[in-house]
């Protein structure tokens, strides 16, 4: 029954989950964003107490020194930040992704270079935390690495030039991490081919003069301009193909084809259930012997793994169980609009979280900040490396992507 | 992933993938930078961020040293403009013993300033899909410290040029048909899983010390295209290139791997390059002259490509039977049959992978030779060309260019989508 080819793939190896094991990775990952964070301030608390003259006579951590301070506050008593959750930390990511789809819609890059990138920043904050990698330093690396996974490769000078402010080194800095973290596995699974396929295949079915029954019963369901009707609904499939399908939890839970029809699903319920009925019901009339034949001789051009799906289920009628799976899939996705709606100040309030978080000197005289991007002045490691030092790449970035959320 | 059962549960697939996997996470540290810009900044020198996350266990740069430090590094095999070779070994672990490996380092590329190359990303991100005995495996990805992307490839002792070169050696029918058969599992499984490689010839046909046959770089390889969405045709090495490509088709498909592919089986049977042409239109003036004139009988729709010229000389109707019969009759009649679905000019009527691996030459005697039993010509010198065939650029035939000459039109046309 199983697509044999998709559980070949990496996404289907490595990067599929069910919601437990895919919530416990979030919660682990959160986690030892939350252990750096402790240990940066940790650092931080030392720092102040030893390097920094500090009035000692409430710090625990021992000192003989006793020189006035310049810190208004005892940094001693200054508790730990308030820390991200998992579910705060998703709502950042999403956000940011939210971001990268529209700065995506900068370029005009084709779906599928918007689509990788959606899935590459999901991917690698599934294993790192927000709290360590603020997704505003990642999102024109991670959507440059697209551009050259999907084969739409353009240069860094080019790139650039639609964003203002943005250097090459600014984007590059972080390719190794992004590609690292995301294990490497550059070939994302969309299901738009397979949609593409699926719309075309309805629509060649419908145009043609068969007196199949199947599709007789499938006209019929569709009202007076069938054809009319699919090309309606697959303008609002793809619209929920390149943004629900992605800001939700999809990809991790299902498989393409499933994803395509959840999607025609959410576009027009009838339509999508009166198309699985016709194909993949028991008694699916919809001449396949002949088509098939037909399909892999010009079908090479056509990746569409739904195809196969079909093909491998021939005798039990796929429908009754597909339908359920079907609608959770599209259900699940209708809830990622939810992320849309996220008021700002949820938004802001977070961010200054992790704002905090990050940055311990400032609010204990001390230690330096955590996490990338937000490498410290005294680093001149890594700052020599840019030609634009990091004050002006994070403004850039700032306002362009990151920094205040409006 | 069932079709049918909504989320997996949390099951077999995912439960071994959930412990922070073992990932060859990339590194971003920039330790290489010189000392003078540390002193620059003056005065604020601290230690580096010592103890900073060196517990935390999802930290990249500490993931790539842990996969850097499964290999050890025994010697250069080969350097080129593109990539260094080396022999290295995964070091042995409680359970399993050293096994050794080819280590390719793809040298930071001062012409490309978009960091990772397309070629890398092509051959990484294809290797990781695919796994099939007769495709090369990728074992593990890595950086090195400056910020080198280094390969750690399944260890392969020698390639097929070798063999075909070595006229010390006679092959016989049975050891080709292994190779034919090898070669086209392996282009199958590329092929089913919608990658071309763009890049067949004998020296990209690895060959394992135990006999079997590898399709190794896939640094030109990309997935079948979205309908409309143009190719470039400056891929395949020149002696191994479809006429398709030389009248600049923007479409094309997995068929231009089946003609590189034929002329492999001519090369195994003839023992020097079947087409070897110094320039591209020469190239193409001895497909004409050998395999027949395209025309619009023989290829219907071939004047429309955008390349298209009548050709100067006289027009030769494509071979039939009797030509193939006569060069190459040591195949058989149903080798010669398999050669001439492989090497059809019009792509549409070439043969596929499967429909080549249904061929009824593969099931008549002589059988294929077991790999085990195929001449060899492992040892040093292998070693080192094997070593030279993963360092070359993609695309090319020699290493240097005087190497014999001509090197194959090799700069990708990246904008249209190659």
């Amino acid at each position: 029954m199983e697509d044999q080819l998709y559980t070949t793939t990496t996404q289907c190896k490595t990067w599929s989950f069910g919601p437990t094991t895919l919530s416990n990775l979030r919660s682990s990952t959160n986690a030892a964003g939350v252990r750096s964070i402790k240990r940066g301030w940790k650092r931080a608390r030392v720092e102040a107490s030893s390097t920094t003259n500090t009035p000692l006579a409430t710090t625990p951590i021992p000192s003989n020194n006793n020189t006035p301070t310049p810190i208004p506050a005892d940094p001693s008593t200054i508790p730990d930040p308030e820390t991200l959750s998992p579910s705060e930390e998703l709502t950042l990511v999403n956000y940011y992704m939210l971001r990268l789809m529209a700065m995506s819609d900068i370029f005009s890059f084709p779906s599928s270079v918007k689509a990788t990138a959606c899935v590459f920043l999901s991917r690698f904050h599934l294993h790192h935390s927000v709290h360590s990698y603020h997704p505003k330093h990642l999102l024109t690396t991670i959507l440059f690495l697209a551009t050259k996974t999907e084969n739409n490769y353009l240069s860094t000078a080019e790139f650039c030039k639609r964003i203002p402010k943005l250097t090459p080194e600014a984007v590059l800095k972080y390719e190794f991490k992004v590609a690292g973290g995301i294990g490497w596995d550059f070939e994302i699974r969309h299901p738009l081919r397979g949609a593409d396929g699926g719309i075309m295949e309805l629509l060649t079915a419908l145009g043609s003069n068969s007196t199949d029954p199947g599709l007789q019963t499938l006209r019929e369901k569709l009202g007076p301009n069938p054809s009319r009707r699919v090309t309606d609904a697959a303008g609002r499939m793809k619209g929920y193909l390149t943004k629900e399908a992605l800001v939700s939890d999809v990809y991790y839970h299902y498989t393409p084809p499933q994803i395509f029809l959840g999607a025609l699903w959410l576009a027009d319920k009838e339509l999508a259930e009166a198309y699985i009925e016709w194909r993949f019901s028991e008694n699916s009339t919809m001449g396949r012997p002949l088509k098939k034949k037909k399909k892999e001789k010009k079908g090479k051009e056509k990746a569409t793994e739904e195809e196969t799906t079909a093909e491998a289920s021939k005798p039990p009628a796929l429908a009754p169980k597909l339908v359920p799976a079907v609608i959770a899939c599209g259900e699940m996705m209708l809830k990622a609009q939810e992320y849309e709606k996220i008021p700002v100040d949820v938004l802001k309030r977070i961010d200054k979280k992790l704002h905090r978080c990050q940055n311990p000197q400032k609010f204990l005289g001390a230690g330096s900040p955590i996490g990338i991007g937000n490498e410290a002045p005294p680093q001149p490691k890594k700052q020599a490396e840019e030609a634009a030092p990091p004050e002006k790449k994070r403004k850039t970035e700032d306002e362009m992507f990151g920094g205040a959320l409006k | 992933m069932s079709a049918t059962t909504g989320p997996p549960t949390s099951g077999t697939l995912s439960n071994a993938t959930v412990i922070r996997r073992t990932l060859p996470f990339g590194n971003g540290n920039g330790s290489n930078t010189p000392l003078s810009a540390m002193v620059a900044e003056s005065g604020d020198i601290k230690l580096a961020n010592d103890d900073s996350d060196a517990s935390d266990n999802d930290d990249p740069d500490d993931l790539n040293t842990r996969t850097k430090k499964k290999y050890t590094k025994d010697r250069k095999l080969g350097e080129g403009a593109y990539a260094v070779v080396n022999l290295g070994h995964r070091r042995a672990t409680a359970t399993e013993p050293a096994v050794p490996v080819a280590i390719k380092k793809i040298k930071v590329n001062t012409e490309f300033r978009d960091g990772i190359t397309m070629d890398a990303i092509r051959e990484v991100k294809y290797l990781r899909e695919l796994h099939h005995i007769n495709i090369i495996a990728l074992l593990d990805v890595f950086s090195s410290k400056n910020q080198n992307l280094c390969l750690v490839l399944e260890f392969l002792d020698s390639d097929l040029e070798m063999i075909i070169r070595d006229t010390s050696q006679t092959l016989s029918m049975g050891d080709i048909k292994s190779w034919m058969l090898m070669s086209l599992r392996g282009l199958w499984w590329c092929h089913k899983s919608f990658v071309i490689h763009r890049d067949i010839k004998p020296n990209n046909l690895l060959l394992a010390a135990n006999g079997v046959l590898k399709l190794a770089d896939f640094g030109l390889a990309r997935s079948f295209a979205d309908p409309k969405r143009h190719m470039t045709h400056q891929v395949i090495t020149r002696w191994y290139r479809p006429p398709e490509l030389f009248y600049g088709a923007k479409f094309y498909s997995s068929s231009v791997d089946i003609f590189s592919l034929g002329l492999v089986f001519c090369e195994l049977m003839l023992r020097v390059p079947f087409l070897a042409g110094n320039t591209d239109l020469h190239q193409l003036e001895l497909i004409c002259q050998w395999l027949g004139t395209p025309t619009e009988e023989n290829w219907p729709g071939v004047s429309t490509l955008p390349g298209y010229h009548e050709a100067s000389g006289t027009v030769v109707k494509e071979r039939g039977t009797d030509f193939f019969m006569n060069t190459f009759i040591a195949a058989g009649e149903s080798g010669v049959d398999l050669l001439m679905k492989m090497l059809r000019l019009d792509p549409r009527k070439r043969c596929s992978a499967r429909e080549a691996l249904d061929s009824k030459w593969f099931s008549q005697e002589p059988y294929p030779t077991p790999p085990a039993s195929l001449p060899k010509k492992g040892g040093g010198k292998g070693i080192e060309k094997v070593g030279s065939d993963l360092k070359r650029k993609a695309g090319e035939l020699f290493n240097t260019p005087d190497e014999r000459g001509k090197k194959v039109a090799r700069k990708l046309d990246f904008g249209g989508g190659g």
